[in-house]
């Protein structure tokens, strides 16, 4: 008897616990969107390199990503064959394409569409735009350790993903995503996102990666890597960068 | 010495070393491995072989379980109960070790124009199933509009669906077992589509099906084959002790082989399996060449008692018996020129158990009836059949010239036959009508047009325009061909990407559109399993209803003879080809589109308007510019034209006339076609060409094997009798039968597979033993009834007749019990295996007299005096 007692109080206690932990995932998720956003305007230059799997390299792509607020813009300068490419991302479920083999058509790109990869890569548009975690998922926090928390993401109704449930973890000094799991709806982990040797941005308080590793088990653990060679923050872009007539003319 | 006098002179040592050999031997069994994978048989350096293996190399599974689902009477699979089983069973597939992807209605993406940019989804979201009888309709319209899924993954009439599973390819040395994968998806799919019927095709399950009837067929016949050598053997020596000693030295044979085999670490093959009833059936006669002598001898009745009897046996028929063993070893051995591994192995496994009986027969057999001798047969049956045999050798004596007419004659008419006969390894001619995969083939064919998919892989640059055409004019040609279903290609992906942007339903004329279509479909699995991720190779998949040959040879026939390696711009012949395929027109002739073309043509205004509009609203907000306004008004022009030029024309569809349109407008370009930056290079890939690659190696195989076994059987012969001529003799009846076999199986279309292939040198072997011992013996009376030693007439009343006709029984009895198998093959190979035997036997018995002279003749010759 009494030691059924104890296993319902210890039971007690971790319901208890579990709600409190509720309060506070949501507070790291909304720190680990405020060090994501902790810029006025960002520009980066990276390579993507998109590795078949067992291959020790793979098809680099260069891009330019600009970001500010909500929207990004982002332009293929390599190789050739893609050059001039582009997409804008007005909100999260606002996306536009340039294709300038067709005479610079803009298409936007409808809702489904942002769930998938492109050009091989395991990055698929959404990773592309999305900049805030708060607004489209409800968090849980799942565990931690000195330097991470650990958060079960569910996806709020209302809103629409590849995946309904993720799993992050936010660096508890840095406060930015350091990993994320993306698990299918029978709860098994099919995809994984890594990011590391964080760079803090001159002038600001934004950290950047300098690599981001995505494996995707699903394609026997192909690999996407993306490697940051240039960041610069808060260079003052204006506002009519994100439209889609930059989006055709910056080209 | 002979080996005989040494077991009999030390009977307890020779039956304690073959126990103890027995014993080692039985501690190989536990190490003994299965194998049923059926790519072991594949020979690994045939042309075909190769392509295909670096097809599967590049792009993953070739090899695809097919599993079909019927909805119950008077629904469809649309209903939300079926969907949802569809759905839990695809991701339950996808979960069995070994499998690679499902392609199923709840897995497969759909390529759809959408908010003006082309979208990948699922056709049927598996979390957002119809909930509704009218959403359920929906879905099936939705569904069966899709003309790469309907027909292909959901039957027309919507009432059954197939799901693909496909198995991830073995790496390099890995041997991956078909069998214990072939389980578990059948186990997943009762489990999540059950109680629905189920159906299961592909090469995956037919093989497990093979293998496993082969299994029981060996299981069942076994016994039965054991049945009835004890029953030939008791009625022809009435002495049970006899019986079990011929049973026991083919028992105590294959248990050695199989024994080795499992410590060798040879896995047992479907192949190995019909070991036990092969060595029953050629193995036992050795046996009862020995006991049968020793019987006629009288071992009680030998004034020096049993050893004295078996010694004056083994005297007489260890040099025949010994050269028979090596000949029929000879024969099996001859398989070691085959490329086939199993196949060689095999061969050296029957080899080794026949020599094996044929050793135990001349040791253990002696030493036994040392130990306790045997009363002699007195059966008048036996007497009997030697009596006639003897008849029949003077009748054939006395017409050996119409008999040796008569041989030639049917050696010349089956010339033609036997060189016309077919070699072809089809899975259909593996499955008993009735089993699963029989119903599975039909199914196939009826409801999903067809369980055969051919592949072609084409080398080049597949982001070239001009390459991707060659790739599209193939898929037309093949499309056009009455037993294709199905065809698919990069070419559908890439233009309906194309039709989101714009730019119309087709491949576009500029590399760096090709680039920009890709950007957004690269990656996908469907495209993955059409093209390399590096755009150097692409895969045409063409699925085959029905016998796959017809289409096979016309599409080889275009890869070898038409494919343009080095194209460049479209030409009127090829375009007007092209229209003519797309319009079902197999032949590509009756579509003149020359003249048409010649004809000047004018777009009306308001067409003219039109395309302005369309070009205005698809830039907007920006203006189009003078150029992309002429570029317009070109591309309506063209199409407008060409629309005008196939009004005439007959098509199933108007989505075929809509990509006949598209084909004729690429004779007026937008932008001018360069050519392809690289050759392109085409190959047939996929389980048919397996097949064809298969045939070929069991037709070269087959010619080979038999080539060597002749040969060593008649240089054995020759060792044996010191003459040429003896040696054709012996191998005469056999290569007559063989001839006649041949000729037979061409004339009643029956082809020749792995089983039957092995039959000519099997029968060679053991055929032409038939001919040596008659010869032998022969010989042996025609020299006795010289020095005046005995009747000749006696030696084949009581000696050889009856032995080699129960050895005929045997034989031909014992490859018969194969016949009475389930697996196709099996019965075949049974069925044609004693046939051959006994026509061998007999004509053995009708050609050595009329060729050598009949005892009778022989005798009232010495009676007559020289």
């Amino acid at each position: 008897m009494k030691r059924a007692l104890t296993v319902a109080a210890l039971l007690g206690s971790a319901g208890l616990a579990g709600s409190a932990r509720a309060e506070s995932a949501a507070e790291i998720l909304k720190l680990a969107d405020e060090a994501y956003g902790a810029y006025k305007d960002l520009t980066l230059e990276s390579t993507m390199i998109i590795k078949e799997p067992g291959a020790t390299t793979g098809r680099e792509i260069g891009m330019i990503t600009q970001a500010k607020g909500d929207k990004k813009l982002v332009r293929f300068v390599s190789p050739g064959d893609i050059k001039g490419m582009g997409f804008l991302t007005e909100s999260r479920d606002v996306m536009y394409a340039l294709l300038p083999a067709f005479g610079n058509r803009v298409r936007r790109m409808g809702t489904h569409v942002k769930n998938q990869g492109f050009m091989g890569s395991d990055a698929s548009f959404e990773d592309m735009s999305t900049s805030t975690w708060a607004e489209a998922w409800q968090p849980t926090l799942t565990g931690q350790d000195d330097k991470t928390w650990t958060l079960d993401l569910v996806l709020l109704p209302g809103h629409d993903g590849e995946f309904q449930h993720e799993r992050i973890q936010v660096d508890k000094k840095i406060h930015q995503v350091t990993r994320i799991e993306y698990v299918d709806p029978a709860g098994k982990v099919v995809k994984v996102q890594t990011r590391g040797d964080w760079r803090l941005d001159a002038g600001t308080k934004h950290y950047t990666p300098e690599w981001i590793r995505i494996t995707d088990h699903r394609r026997n653990d192909h690999i996407t890597e993306i490697h940051s060679t240039k960041s610069v923050a808060d260079a003052g872009l204006a506002d009519d960068t994100f439209t889609q007539r930059n989006l055709v003319r910056g080209q | 010495m002979f080996p005989s006098n040494v077991a009999a002179r030390h009977p307890w040592v020779t039956l304690g070393l073959h126990l103890l050999v027995a014993v080692v031997a039985s501690l190989g069994l536990a190490r003994l491995r299965e194998s049923d994978n059926v790519m072991d048989f594949i020979p690994p350096a045939d042309p075909d072989v190769k392509v295909f293996n670096e097809v599967a190399r590049r792009f993953g599974a070739l090899r695809v379980a097919l599993i079909g689902v019927e909805a119950p009477p008077g629904e469809d699979v649309f209903s939300p109960e079926t969907l949802k089983k569809i759905g839990a069973a695809s991701d339950a597939l996808k979960g069995v070790h070994g499998v690679d992807r499902v392609l199923s209605l709840t897995t497969l993406a759909d390529f759809t124009p959408a908010d003006g940019m082309v979208q990948v989804a699922q056709l049927i979201d598996g979390d957002h199933l119809p909930s509704s009888p009218a959403e359920s309709a929906a879905v099936r319209t939705r569904v069966l509009g899709r003309p790469h899924v309907a027909g292909s993954f959901v039957s027309l009439d919507g009432r059954a669906a197939l799901l693909l599973v496909f198995l991830a390819p073995a790496s390099p040395g890995e041997d991956v077992a078909l069998r214990p994968i072939a389980h578990e998806l059948h186990a997943v799919a009762e489990r999540t589509l059950g109680p629905l019927h189920i159906i299961y095709g592909g090469a995956p399950f037919a093989a497990a099906t093979i293998f496993e009837e082969t299994q029981r067929d060996i299981r069942r016949l076994t016994p039965i084959a054991a049945a009835i050598i004890l029953l030939v053997i008791l009625l022809a020596f009435r002495d049970p002790v006899g019986v079990v000693l011929t049973v026991l030295t083919v028992a105590w044979s294959c248990l050695v082989v199989v024994g080795v085999m499992g410590w060798w670490g040879e896995p047992y093959t479907v192949v190995s399996s019909t070991l036990p009833v092969i060595l029953f059936a050629s193995g036992s006669s050795y046996a009862v060449h020995v006991l049968g002598r020793y019987y006629a001898l009288g071992a009680r009745s030998a004034p020096e008692g049993g050893r004295a009897a078996i010694l004056s046996a083994a005297r007489i028929v260890t040099p025949p018996v010994f050269i028979a063993g090596l000949t029929t070893a000879a024969g099996f051995l001859s398989f070691l020129v085959m490329n086939i591994r199993p196949m060689r192995t095999f061969g050296v496994e029957c080899a080794a158990g026949v020599l094996l009986c044929m050793t135990a027969s001349l040791t253990a057999v002696p030493a036994v009836v040392t130990l306790w001798p045997r009363p002699a047969s007195s059966a008048v049956e036996i007497v009997s059949v030697g009596r006639w045999l003897s008849h029949v050798g003077a009748w054939a004596f006395r017409r050996r010239a119409w008999l040796l007419a008569g041989s030639l004659l049917a050696a010349l008419a089956t010339i033609g036959p036997m060189l016309r006969i077919e070699v072809r390894m089809e899975p259909s001619a593996f499955f008993r009508p009735g089993s699963e995969p029989w119903i599975a083939v039909r199914f196939l064919d009826e409801k999903f047009g067809g369980s055969q998919f051919l592949q072609v892989a084409i080398t080049g640059d597949l982001t070239d325009p001009v390459t991707l055409r060659e790739v599209q004019r193939l898929a037309d040609f093949a499309r056009a061909q009455p037993s294709v279903s199905q065809v698919q290609s990069v070419v559908e992906p890439l233009e309906l990407v194309s039709d989101a942007m714009g730019a119309g339903m087709r491949i576009p004329e500029q590399r760096a559109q090709v680039m920009n279509l890709l950007f957004f479909v690269d990656g996908e699995p469907s495209l993955r399993m059409v093209m390399t991720a590096e755009r150097d190779m692409a895969l045409l998949h063409i699925r085959i209803r029905g016998d796959v040959q017809p289409a096979l040879a016309a599409i080889t026939e275009y890869v070898d003879k038409r494919f343009d390696a080095h194209p460049t711009a479209p030409t009127l012949e090829k375009v007007g080809e092209r229209v003519a395929w797309i319009a079902r027109l197999a032949d590509g002739k009756g579509i003149d589109i020359a003249r048409g073309m010649a004809a000047p043509w004018t777009l009306p205004p308001e067409a003219t308007a039109q395309a302005r509009a369309d070009l205005v609203k698809s830039l907007a907000p920006d203006e189009p510019t003078p150029e992309a306004f002429a570029e317009a008004e070109k591309d309506a022009l063209r199409r407008h034209h060409a629309k005008a030029l196939l009004a005439d024309v007959k098509f199933p569809d108007d989505r075929t006339r809509a990509a006949a349109v598209d084909a004729l407008i690429d004779l007026q370009p937008l932008h001018a076609f360069a050519a392809a930056p690289q050759p392109i290079v085409a190959r047939l890939a996929g389980e048919p060409i397996l097949e064809r690659g298969l045939s070929r190696s069991v037709g070269d195989n087959q010619t080979r094997s038999l080539a060597v076994s002749i040969i060593a059987v008649l240089l054995l012969m020759a060792g044996l009798f010191r003459s040429a001529r003896a040696a054709a003799l012996s191998v005469f009846p056999a290569a007559l039968t063989m001839m006649i076999l041949f000729g037979a199986m061409s004339l009643m279309h029956v082809r020749i597979d792995i089983g039957t292939s092995l039959v000519g040198s099997i029968a060679t072997g053991a055929g032409s033993d038939f001919a040596m011992h008659y010869l032998w013996y022969l010989r042996r009376a025609q020299a006795a009834a010289r020095t005046g030693q005995g009747a000749a007439n006696d030696e084949v009343v009581r000696f050889i007749g009856p032995i080699m006709v129960i050895s005929a029984v045997l034989v031909g009895l014992g490859f018969a019990v194969l016949a009475m198998g389930q697996a196709q093959s099996m019965r075949l190979f049974g069925l044609l295996s004693a046939l051959t035997m006994l026509l061998a036997a007999g004509l053995t018995f009708l050609l050595v007299p009329a060729l050598v002279g009949s005892i009778e003749n022989t005798n009232s010759r010495r009676e007559e005096g020289p």
